[in-house]
């Protein structure tokens, strides 16, 4: 075996603070920022209060009935929602992955489109449709059966738990849809040679080997559940249903913002870190340290598994799957935006495009888009950068504590969005040497960094891992330097996938809402928050209207990096 | 063109010792291989070479310049050693054509562009690449990439050209075609060449010199092909060349040898003269080596024969010892192989001879 | 008695590209009960769809297959019975081990589909694993075990049922060399212990020399010839089959006088036998190992050593003769130098038509 290991330290030339020196320290520089300044200060005020250490806050919300309540439901629907999530994509990621069902291709590309649809608008077009005394489809139910009540209250649990349901599903519809791609064919074969018939091949064989990929799409399922702020706040305000991190939000704002309530606040998050620990604990006692490589062998082509009669059956049950998370909450909001006004029936009588120009008439709009298209895009190419340094580094250099600096990049990753955000404002509102950047559009953009560098470090560490390091050896045998080596070969070579990082972190902090709505302030707003802020007003067909575009910016920018993935060459 | 020579150059990785004083001349010129089996050390010495590893101690000297030396301080950055280098997996960069591949080791030298352009044309030339130097490398076979990293090795005229494994990832045929073609090369610029391989074949089949290194970093046999095939210095070194029997031998006060077999002992004529090997020493015989003699008092049983179409190999039992036999298929009788089961008897037509080591298992 | 029989087995895939390709085009074949037949070809000769077919993965366009007198593929009746009916053992490339089972598991799969009993599966398990060499390690994951040792593994599990008839689809291809021999004579053990039929695909002209009873050479969808190793190896019909069963000298000569000459030298006749029937210009085929080298004085082909180049078991040569170059393959005790004046002659030369 060749190692390559630390000695590469010395490949500077004995420079004793060389280039390699100079990256590692940013990192840290960096990471100390976003990451550890906001998570010490979230933990010392959960449990210190003028210095002292003070217990009587955090005892006194885990009494208080409202919170106990909120992480009942908070429970109650992660549960559910990962039960349903997971079952529904393995099911359709077998159907896609390893049937004869037709359209394959078209119905992949369609079942990942939940994955970018912003899920509080998704919730939102569903309480236009079911809401328990206003809901059109409600209303259009009740006229035509004569029913003297709503067949369905979307603003309960039950509803949060299947709109939920249909925006996180994908998660692990592609983990196993991928599993089942790599998977060696033979393995299956070999079951049937061996006398088992299909259906016994798939319980005894497949199933077990896709564990792995079904379990950690689970866990994705789970912990975004459990830190999910939109559609529970979209949907059960109205009923009192809350959640941890509604509830958090909700203590907050019922404060105006006070120290005391950003404290309770803290306290809570507190508790909702403590269950997300726990679920990643039981996730890896339940996966256990076998891991399976199912390797592909030849490059046969595994026969689909042919469904028969099934075929078109299952095929019309995708279709309608893809209806209802796609197509009719897509065509719910961007009717809406055209009514005159929320209520009226949805006939084109009542359509108008003045909700759009209204709009920007209101306060902030066109600000809200202006600071959500400068901060996803500031934190889009900051991550792209620190992300892609902090990979070389961890990678490549390998100092003393490189696992300490992947881990601290990796953290945020599994910290709810609000218990970022809280961490942030006691952070940077004056905590730290009198800087405060309360209510500026800086401190939405620290919260950013941190919540979306792991997407970064990810994409660019996967990169790094495809290009050996012989390639950067042979330009240093050229006659190149260190850094010139960097730069001629390794950056090169990863810019496709620091280009596919930034549209990573620029799609999802477009639609952002969790951090922004704790850290916004009165110039500060974001596009979801602007929306937000429009439905909480009760302007609905305005916020349909906001909605729409954003939808079309995101879709404009999916297909650009569609695009620009497509073009690259080499690698 | 030069010379490179390791003086006393010790690397330790951790607290386990990769090349413990190692030494070793490479004539200005040549191709020198270095063959020894995964974990021998033999990538380590590379990579100290060129810089990416820092010894513990020693001097590597480069046409007589130090370029390392643990006791001056001396430790010359990779980018000004000026040595070409040839990885296992091409290290052909994807982003730039084949000319700007080969193109830019000069660029970093400060060349002239028209010089470059010559230069460049000529190392293609001189691997058959000519006609592909706006191709990226994906569009490219592992053979041709192959010939692209050497051909970027040679535009850089560097001093010394090192090669790591280059061709172990092609298959066999390609591989040979390649080593042929290789030394045209290195006849025509006449580049000295380190080669680095596990493979004995592609060793003896492409260098000048050649050394064959134990597991631990000691060389065991330095030499030209000739000597290491005709003249090999240990058991280790017959053995890593190529499939051997060992059989121990005991001297009689009378002067007649016998040989020990696991079960019995044979009398024994040896074919050449064994009078410096001493009282107790072990014979090593090829496969190829040994013959059929129906006559011959050394009674093998043959328990397995198998057809490999020009030759027949043989895994036959003498005394309880097993040995190895190769039978050209044109020597056997009227086409027909020593059956499975038949006794019958062998003769060594060429073997050497080494000390018995004592206690070592055979 | 034919365990397997093909009649005029042909399947056609449908591409994008290249439209219908024929993979494998009217095969007729017989393998006798017992015996170990391979299928030795290039890849994308047909021999692992022919493999596939017989399976049960694949069905023939055309043509029917019978396994143990049983018609198991009938395109005319559209029979296609699956592969679990077929009552096969299976080995392939990949392993194919499943990791989520242990050795035991693994092995005992076949019999608990076939609902066998718990102490029977353990006896026929621990037989199996016996006759593979791992007993032992039934409680082991195929991960911690090395490759041969999981090919073991796949061997156990495809005669755990002693099925007649066994496939082995590349099952030494990804074993290291010295493994792989060792594994060749392993299998080849174990099928005449059991009397197993045998199949056995592979690209390695040497393993199926070394490991078949009888074999067919078959490229491009087509099968070259058929017969047992020495046959092939000594009567072979094409050139095809003498190139691919071994390395080559292929030497283009002119007939003249009835005396053979190499093209570029009409000065002296090579010392080979000329059939009465050959034509003016022929290819004459022999093998680096088939030729041999004295001293400038005797007999044969005069001519001198160009290049030398010691190998491992032997020494190459490279002797010019007119234009072309033979190799030629000596013991390291036949020892010329470079540039040494020789003489060359020629065991077992092949005819062939000439080809440029």
């Amino acid at each position: 075996m060749k190692r390559y290991g630390r000695d590469r330290m010395s490949a500077g030339g004995g420079l004793l603070f060389g280039i390699d020196g100079v990256m590692t320290a940013l990192c840290y520089l960096f990471l100390l920022i976003v990451v550890v300044i906001p998570v010490v200060s979230l933990g010392y005020h959960a449990f210190f209060y003028e210095g002292r250490f003070d217990p009587s806050l955090f005892a006194a919300q885990i009494a208080e009935p409202a919170n106990r309540a909120a992480l009942w439901n908070t429970l109650k629907i992660a549960f559910w929602v990962t039960l349903f999530g997971t079952a529904a994509g393995t099911f359709f990621g077998w159907l896609l992955g390893r049937s004869d069902i037709p359209a394959k291709g078209l119905m992949r590309a369609m079942f990942s489109i939940p994955y970018m649809f912003p899920p509080f608008l998704g919730a939102m077009a569903w309480d236009l449709l079911l809401n328990g005394r206003s809901g059109y489809l409600n209303k259009f139910l009740m006229s035509a059966f004569h029913l003297s009540s709503a067949p369905f209250n979307i603003n309960s649990v039950g509803g949060i738990v299947f709109v939920e349901c249909s925006y996180y599903f994908p998660f692990v519809f592609m983990q196993v849809a991928s599993a089942l791609e790599r998977m060696d064919p033979t393995l299956e074969e070999s079951a049937r040679i061996a006398g088992a018939g299909r259906l016994e091949v798939f319980r005894r064989v497949t199933l077990p080997l896709i564990l792995p990929a079904v379990s950690s799409g689970a866990l994705l399922i789970l912990i975004a559940s459990l830190a999910h702020f939109g559609v529970p706040s979209i949907l059960g305000f109205s009923q009192g249903i809350y959640t941890l991190p509604t509830r958090i939000y909700a203590v907050i704002s019922r404060t105006g913002g006070s120290f005391e309530g950003i404290r309770s606040g803290a306290a809570l998050s507190i508790v909702l870190v403590a269950v997300m620990a726990v679920a990643f604990m039981i996730q890896k006692k339940a996966i256990g340290s076998r891991g399976y490589d199912v390797i592909r062998g030849k490059s046969m082509n595994p026969s689909p598994v042919r469904l028969r009669g099934a075929r078109i059956p299952l095929f019309i049950l995708c279709i309608v799957s893809l209806v209802f998370t796609v197509v009719v909450p897509l065509v719910m909001i961007f009717l809406v935006s055209l009514v005159r006004a929320y209520g009226l029936p949805l006939t084109p009588a009542n359509f108008t495009l003045k909700n759009y120009s209204r709009i920007f008439a209101a306060s902030g709009t066109a600000e809200s888009i202006k600071n959500s298209l400068f901060v996803s895009a500031a934190a889009g190419v900051l991550c792209m950068i620190m992300g892609t340094l902090i990979a070389y580094v961890v990678r490549r250099i390998r100092p003393r504590g490189k696992g300490i600096l992947e881990a601290l990049a990796m953290l945020p990753y599994s910290l709810p969005g609000t218990v970022l955000a809280i961490g942030v404002i006691l952070a940077w509102s004056g905590g730290f040497f009198g800087i405060s950047l309360y209510n500026t559009i800086w401190i939405i953009l620290i919260a950013y960094l941190a919540r979306y560098l792991s997407f970064a470090l990810q994409s660019s560490s996967a990169a790094l891992l495809q290009i050996h390091p012989s390639l950067e050896d042979a330009a240093r045998s050229c006659g190149a330097s260190h850094a010139q080596s960097i730069l001629d070969v390794t950056l090169p070579l990863i810019r496709p996938a620091m280009v596919s990082g930034f549209f990573l972190i620029f799609l999802p902090a477009m639609r952002e809402v969790t951090t922004s709505i704790l850290l916004y302030g009165p110039y500060t707003r974001t596009l979801g928050v602007q929306i937000y802020s429009l439905r909480d007003a009760g302007m609905i067909p305005q916020a349909a209207a906001l909605g729409s575009i954003a939808i079309v910016i995101i879709v404009v920018c999916n297909a650009v990096v569609t695009q620009i993935t497509k073009d690259r060459k080499g690698v | 063109m030069a010379d490179v020579v390791f003086k006393n150059v010790s690397f330790r990785y951790g607290s386990h010792a990769v090349l413990e004083d190692f030494n070793l001349e490479i004539k200005s010129g040549e191709i020198f291989c270095l063959v020894g089996s995964s974990g021998c050390g033999k990538t380590t010495l590379t990579r100290c070479l060129l810089g990416l590893n820092r010894p513990s101690a020693g001097e590597i000297l480069i046409g007589g310049v130090c370029v390392f030396s643990a006791s001056r301080h001396i430790d010359m950055a990779v980018e000004r050693r000026n040595i070409g280098m040839v990885f296992q997996d091409y290290a052909v960069w994807p982003h730039m054509t084949v000319g700007e591949n080969v193109a830019y080791p000069l660029k970093k030298k400060g060349i002239t562009r028209r010089e470059t352009e010559e230069r460049v044309k000529k190392a293609l030339d001189l691997v058959n690449m000519g006609a592909y130097s706006g191709h990226l490398p994906n569009q490219l076979s592992g053979g041709q990439q192959q010939r692209v990293a050497v051909a970027r090795a040679l535009a850089a005229e560097s001093d010394v050209i090192v090669m790591d494994e280059p061709f172990s990832n092609l298959d066999a045929k390609l591989r040979e075609q390649m080593l042929d073609e290789l030394r045209d090369i290195q006849k025509k610029s006449g580049t000295t060449i380190l080669y680095i391989t596990h493979d004995q074949q592609s060793a003896l089949r492409l260098c000048d010199r050649m050394a064959i290194m134990e597991p631990g970093g000691k060389l065991c046999q330095t030499g030209t092909d000739e000597e290491i095939i005709l003249h090999p210095k240990s058991r280790f070194a017959f053995e890593f060349i190529g499939v051997a029997n060992f059989i121990p031998v005991r001297k009689s006060p009378d002067g007649t040898f016998r040989l020990i077999a696991k079960e019995r002992e044979f009398d024994w004529v040896p074919a050449q003269d064994p009078s410096e090997a001493g009282e107790r020493f072990l014979v090593g015989v090829r496969p190829g080596d040994i013959v059929f003699d129906p006559d011959s008092p050394l009674r093998v049983t043959v328990r397995r024969a198998v057809f490999l179409g020009g030759e027949y190999d043989y895994f036959a039992d003498l005394g309880g010892t097993e040995l190895r036999i190769r039978q050209n298929s044109q020597e056997t009788e009227n086409g027909v192989p020593v059956r499975e089961g038949t006794e019958t008897g062998i003769r060594f037509c060429d073997c050497r001879y080494f000390p018995k080591e004592e206690g070592a298992a055979i | 008695m034919d365990q397997i029989v093909l009649r005029n087995i042909t399947k056609r895939f449908a591409t994008r590209t290249m439209g219908d390709v024929t993979a494998v085009d009217h095969f007729n074949l017989s393998v006798r009960e017992g015996e170990c037949f391979s299928f030795l070809g290039p890849s994308g000769c047909g021999k692992s769809t022919t493999l596939r077919l017989i399976a049960g993965f694949e069905e023939p366009s055309e043509g029917e297959i019978e396994i143990g007198g049983r018609p198991v593929s009938v395109s005319s009746q559209n029979l296609c019975v699956p592969p679990e009916e077929r009552g096969l053992g299976m080995v392939f490339q990949s392993y194919a081990v499943w990791p989520h089972m242990n050795v035991f598991e693994n092995v005992a799969f076949p019999l608990r589909i076939q609902k066998t009993g718990r102490e029977e599966t353990g006896r026929r398990v621990k037989e199996a694993l016996e006759h593979v060499g791992l007993s032992g390690l039934e409680s082991r994951f195929p991960a911690d075990l090395s490759g041969g040792q999981q090919q073991r593994i796949a061997l156990a599990r495809a005669i755990v049922t002693r099925p007649k008839t066994l496939l082995l689809d590349e099952p030494l291809s990804n074993l290291d060399p010295m493994l792989r021999e060792s594994m060749r004579f392993e299998i080849r053990k174990l099928q005449k212990k059991l009397n197993l039929t045998v199949i056995f695909v592979t690209h390695d002209q040497a393993e199926a020399m070394a490991v078949s009873d009888r074999m067919m050479v078959c490229d491009m969808g087509k099968i070259i010839q058929t017969g047992t190793p020495e046959e092939l190896y000594n009567r072979p019909n094409s050139r095809f089959v003498y190139g691919f069963l071994g390395e080559s000298d292929f030497l283009n000569v002119v007939i003249k006088d009835g005396k053979a000459y190499a093209e570029g030298d009409l000065d002296h006749a090579l010392p080979i036998p000329v059939p009465s029937d050959a034509k003016e210009r022929m290819t004459v085929a022999t093998r680096p190992n088939l030729i041999g080298l004295s001293g400038p004085g005797e007999d044969g082909y005069p001519s001198h050593i160009e290049k030398r180049i010691f190998l491992p078991d032997s020494t190459e040569y490279l002797v010019p003769a007119g234009g072309q170059i033979l190799k030629v393959r000596t013991p390291h005790r036949v020892l010329f130098s470079e540039g040494e004046a020789c003489a060359v002659r020629f065991a077992a030369p092949v005819w062939f038509p000439y080809e440029d």
